[in-house]
C-alpha cells in the first residue's frame, strides 16, 4: 500500500456558509448530547464548507433526505451519530476509482441554535484528492504574489470554455482592446486552444495556438507540453510599425525536483516561420524563420522564489541560406512574500493554525527582475527581432511559453517600443541591452477568501488526518527502497522457507480423537498465524517491503513460536514425544532466525532510512502543503494593494544611455479578476520623451490550467 | 469524562501501480446514554480482467473498548507507522482468501488488529 504523489493541486470553494454569514449558536459545548434527546429537528443540512475536489459536491442536498433524522423528527443520539457514517460512506463512494493517489473524507456533526423545544442538526464534511504532480513552477509562486485573491478561485475553473474580454491602455498603442478565449478541444495530440485578439487605432494582435499538456511523468521530463500557434503582430515602434505574421511549433518541459536542491530545470524549443515587414534598415520585407532553445533553473526558499533562464535564438531571413543572426537573452528573477503564518504549535501549546483560517491577509511583497540580452550579426537582422522595449507587461522569448523569460527590456516609464526607436538617427531598435525592475506591494486592506467559520479544529485535525497519513505511505515507499534496509528483505526468505515448510508439517499432524479435540483450537490458530506470517513473508522477500519487518518479526512471528510452544506442552503422551521434538526444534529455528533477522535488522540502523523517508515525503509534500497554507491562510477574496515601482533600462545602439522609471499604483484583485493601474516618471527627461507613462492591465488567473 | 461526539473519518489509497486500493472508515457512534462505540470499514479492491477496481474483501468490524483510545487518535491524526503495517498485512492476507491461502476469518482478525497497533 503505497502512494506516489506529492502535491495538492485542485482546490475549490464551494461556500454554503457563506462569507460574512452571523455565527450560529452551537449547543453541545457545555452539555452532552444526550441533554437534546426527544427535541423537535427544526432544520437539517449538510454543507461541505471547503472541499477539495468538485466530486464532494454532488448531491448532499438529497442525501440529507436518506438519513436515519429528518426535519420535524425527535432527535437521537444514536440516528444522528448514526447519519455522519453514512454521509461519509455515500461520498466516499463516488469517488471515481483510480483518479487519484489518496483521498480522504472526514464528516462532523453539531448541533445548532437550540432552544428548549428544538435542535438543528448541522453535518460538515471536509475532503480532499491528490493528483500525483511532482514540483511546482515559479510560475505558480509569481501568479500567488501578483494575484492574491485569485489563485485559489482559478485553481476551482473546471469550465471547458472560456471567453474573458480584454482591455488596455499605453502611450504607443493607446487604449486597445480585444478578447480571449480558452477551451477544451481534444484534437488529435492537442487538446485546447486559445484565441487572444487585440486591436487599436493603430495596432492590430492576434493569436490562435493549439496546445496539448502531459504531467506527471518522470526524472527530467515531469511536465510537458506543446503548441502549435499562429501569429500576427503589427505594433507601431516610435515613427513606425514592426508587422510580423508566422506560424511556430513549439515544446517544453519541466523536470521534476532536482535533488539535492530541489531545483526544477526548464526547457524548451520552438521552430517557426512566416514573413516580416519592418524597416529600411537590414531586411525591410523578407520571409523569415528562426530556431529558439531556451533552458533554466527555479526554485523556492521558505518565502521567496528565484529563476535564471537563457535564450537562443538562430533566425535566418531565408535569403542567403545562412544563419543571419544569434540572438542571447539572460533572466533573472527573484521575488519573496512576508506574512505572518500560524506556527503550528502542538500541545500543550495551543495549535494556533485553526485561529489563522478566515484571518485576512495584507503581505509584503517583494518582486525582482534582471534580464538582458545581445545579438550577434552575420547578416541581416529583421526589425522584429531587435530589441525596443518599453511598458509592455508581457514580451515572451517564445511565444506559449509556460515559464516567463522576457525577450525585451522592461522600462514602466518608457512607452512601449519606444526604449530603442527614441533616437531615428541610430537607427530602429538596438543589438544589446540590460533591463532591471523592482516592484515593492503591501496589501491595506481586503477580506479573506476562506471564511472564519472554517477556522475549527475539526477541520484542521480533518486536514491531518489526510495529509499525515499520506505522507506516512510516501514515506513507506521511500523507506522500503531504500538500499540500506532494502537489503534485509533478502534475510525474510530463509524465514518464509522456515515458514513453508511449517505449514507443510501442521498439515500431516495427525492425533487421536481426544488430542485432537484438545490442541484443536492451538492448531487452528497456529495455521492462521503461519498462513499469515508467510503472506506477509512472501511480500516482503518478493515485494521488498521491507517497511513490514518490524511488524512480521516483533509481532507475526512471536505469535507462532508462542502457539508452538502452546502445542508442544500439550502433547505430553508418550507417543507424542517425537512430534513435540520435532516442534520444538522447528520453534527453536524459527526463533533463532527472528533473533537473527532482529539483529541483522538493528545494524542496518533503520531509523537513519525512516528519517530520510520522512525528509523525502515531506519535501514531496511541501509544494502541497505551501498551496494549502496559501488557500488557508493567505488568499483575499479581494485585496487592495498599494504598489511602488523602480526601473533602470538600457538599449545600445540608441544615441542614449540608461532610461529610469520611478513611481507607484494600485493593485486591485477581485476573485478571478485582476486590475493593476499605476504611472512611473522619467526622471531624466531626454528631448521627445514623455514625463512618464501610465500602466494599466487586465487580467485573469491562469494556474493551473 | 469528556462528552461524546460522533466523527467519521474515511482514507483511501491506491498504490501506484492502480492495480488495487485500500479504503478505511472509522465511524464513532454516540449512544442514547453518551457512551461512545467505534467501528471500522475495511475494504480491499483489485483491478480484475476487465480492468476495473472490484471489492475482493469487505469488513465491518467493532473496535473493542481498550483500543477506543488508539481509535480516537487514528480519528484525529491518521495511521501511523505500525498501523499502514498492519494495513498492508490485512491487505496480503485479504488477497490471500483469494488463493485459498488465508481464510476470511483471517483477514478479519488482521483488520481488526489494525487499530490496536497505533504506538504513537
Amino acid at each position: 500500500m503505497t502512494a506516489t504523489f506529492a502535491l495538492v493541486a485542485a482546490l475549490a470553494i464551494g461556500s454554503p456558509v457563506a462569507l460574512g454569514a452571523e455565527e450560529p449558536a452551537l449547543c453541545t459545548d457545555a452539555n452532552p448530547l444526550s441533554a437534546f434527546q426527544g427535541r423537535t429537528i427544526e432544520k437539517l443540512s449538510i454543507t461541505s464548507p471547503i472541499y477539495f475536489f468538485s466530486a464532494a459536491n454532488h448531491g448532499l442536498a438529497e442525501l440529507a433526505e436518506e438519513l436515519p433524522l429528518k426535519k420535524g423528527d425527535k432527535f437521537d443520539v444514536r440516528k444522528y451519530s448514526a447519519g455522519v457514517g453514512q454521509i461519509t460512506t455515500t461520498i466516499r463512494t463516488t469517488f471515481i476509482d483510480g483518479f487519484s493517489a489518496m483521498r480522504f473524507v472526514v464528516t462532523t456533526p453539531r448541533l445548532e441554535n437550540c432552544t428548549p423545544k428544538g435542535v438543528e442538526v448541522h453535518y460538515i464534511v471536509y475532503t480532499s484528492v491528490f493528483p500525483p504532480l511532482n514540483g511546482r513552477s515559479f510560475e505558480a509562486r509569481q501568479n500567488e504574489l501578483q494575484r492574491p485573491a485569485t489563485t485559489g478561485a482559478q485553481l476551482a475553473a473546471t469550465g471547458r470554455f472560456l471567453v474573458v474580454p480584454n482591455f488596455g491602455y499605453d502611450h504607443t498603442r493607446r487604449g486597445f482592446g480585444g478578447m480571449s478565449a480558452t477551451s477544451q478541444a481534444p484534437f488529435a495530440i492537442f487538446d485546447h486552444f486559445d484565441l487572444k485578439s487585440a486591436a487599436s487605432s493603430d495596432s492590430l494582435t492576434g493569436a490562435l495556438d493549439l496546445n496539448g499538456k502531459h504531467s506527471g511523468g518522470k526524472g527530467f521530463l515531469n511536465q510537458a507540453e506543446w503548441h502549435l500557434r499562429s501569429t500576427y503582430s503589427d505594433v507601431p515602434a516610435g515613427p513606425v510599425h514592426l508587422k510580423e505574421g508566422e506560424l511556430a511549433a513549439s515544446f517544453f518541459g519541466t523536470s521534476g525536483q532536482v535533488s539535492p536542491a530541489r531545483l526544477l530545470l526548464h526547457f524548451g524549443g520552438a521552430v517557426s516561420g512566416g514573413h516580416q515587414q519592418g524597416l529600411a534598415q537590414d531586411a525591410p520585407n523578407s520571409p523569415y524563420g528562426d530556431l529558439k532553445f531556451a533552458g533554466g533553473l527555479e526554485g523556492q526558499r521558505g518565502v521567496s522564489a528565484f529563476a535564471a533562464s537563457y535564450g537562443l535564438q538562430l533566425g535566418s531571413t531565408l535569403q542567403s541560406h545562412t544563419v543571419d543572426f544569434a540572438k542571447h537573452i539572460l533572466d533573472f528573477r527573484y521575488n519573496a512574500e512576508w506574512s505572518p503564518l500560524p506556527k503550528y504549535r502542538k500541545p500543550p501549546d495551543k495549535d494556533d493554525r485553526a485561529d489563522f483560517i478566515g484571518r485576512p491577509h495584507r503581505p509584503v511583497t517583494l518582486e525582482a527582475r534582471f534580464n538582458a540580452g545581445y545579438i550577434q550579426a552575420f547578416g541581416q537582422i529583421p526589425a522584429a527581432e531587435r530589441f525596443f522595449g518599453g511598458n509592455q507587461a508581457l514580451a515572451p522569448f517564445i511565444d506559449g511559453q509556460p515559464w516567463d523569460i522576457r525577450g525585451e527590456p522592461y522600462i514602466r516609464s518608457i512607452p512601449e517600443n519606444r526604449l530603442g526607436s527614441s533616437n531615428p538617427s541610430f537607427g530602429f531598435g538596438g543589438t544589446r541591452f540590460y533591463s532591471a525592475n523592482l516592484t515593492v506591494g503591501k496589501a491595506v486592506f481586503g477580506k479573506s477568501l476562506v471564511p472564519q467559520e472554517l477556522g475549527r479544529q475539526d477541520f484542521v485535525n480533518a486536514l491531518n488526518v489526510g495529509i499525515k497519513t499520506a505522507k506516512g505511505e510516501l514515506s513507506d515507499t521511500y523507506f522500503a527502497h531504500d538500499p540500506q534496509v532494502s537489503a534485509a528483505s533478502d534475510d525474510v526468505s530463509a524465514i518464509r522457507d522456515q515458514l513453508t515448510d511449517l505449514k507443510s508439517r501442521l498439515g500431516n499432524l495427525k492425533f487421536d480423537p481426544r488430542t485432537t479435540t484438545r490442541v484443536s483450537p492451538t492448531v487452528k490458530s497456529l495455521t492462521s498465524d503461519v498462513n499469515i506470517a508467510l503472506l506477509t513473508a512472501k511480500s516482503i522477500a518478493g515485494q521488498k517491503t521491507s517497511n513490514l519487518i518490524p511488524r512480521f518479526m516483533n509481532t507475526l512471528i512471536p505469535k507462532i513460536t508462542a502457539d508452538l510452544d502452546k502445542l508442544r506442552q500439550s502433547l505430553t503422551a508418550a507417543d507424542q514425544a517425537q512430534t513435540a521434538a520435532d516442534l520444538k526444534s522447528v520453534r527453536d529455528a524459527l526463533d533463532q532466525a527472528r533473533e537473527d533477522l532482529a539483529k541483522n535488522w538493528a545494524m542496518l540502523n533503520p531509523a537513519e532510512a525512516r528519517t530520510r523517508a520522512d525528509q523525502r515525503a515531506s519535501q514531496d509534500f511541501a509544494p502541497a502543503e505551501r498551496v494549502l497554507d496559501t488557500f488557508l491562510y493567505k488568499l483575499n477574496a479581494y485585496s487592495v494593494a498599494p504598489i511602488g515601482i523602480f526601473d533602470v533600462a538600457r538599449v545600445w545602439p540608441s544615441g542614449v544611455g540608461a532610461r529610469y522609471a520611478i513611481g507607484g499604483g494600485l493593485r486591485l484583485s477581485l476573485v478571478v479578476v485582476n486590475f493593476t493601474i499605476g504611472y512611473a516618471a522619467n526622471p531624466f527627461r531626454r528631448p521627445g520623451e514623455g514625463p512618464g507613462a501610465l500602466f494599466l492591465n487586465l487580467d485573469v488567473s491562469n494556474l493551473f490550467h | 469524562m469528556a462528552n461524546c461526539e460522533p466523527i467519521s473519518v474515511a482514507l483511501q489509497v491506491d498504490p501506484p501501480s492502480g492495480d488495487s486500493e485500500i479504503v478505511f472508515q472509522l465511524d464513532k457512534i454516540c449512544n442514547n446514554d453518551d457512551t461512545a462505540e467505534w467501528k471500522m470499514h475495511f475494504e480491499l479492491k483489485q483491478k480484475n480482467a476487465q480492468g476495473t477496481l472490484a471489492p475482493v474483501v469487505t469488513l465491518d468490524i467493532d473496535i473493542n473498548k481498550e483500543d477506543h483510545p488508539a481509535a480516537e487518535a487514528t480519528a484525529a491524526n491518521g495511521l501511523d507507522e505500525d498501523q499502514r503495517a498492519q494495513a498492508q498485512i490485512a491487505g496480503v492476507t485479504s488477497l490471500g482468501t483469494t488463493t485459498g491461502d488465508a481464510t476470511k476469518e483471517d483477514a478479519q482478525t488482521q483488520a481488526a488488529a489494525i487499530i490496536p497497533a497505533r504506538t504513537t
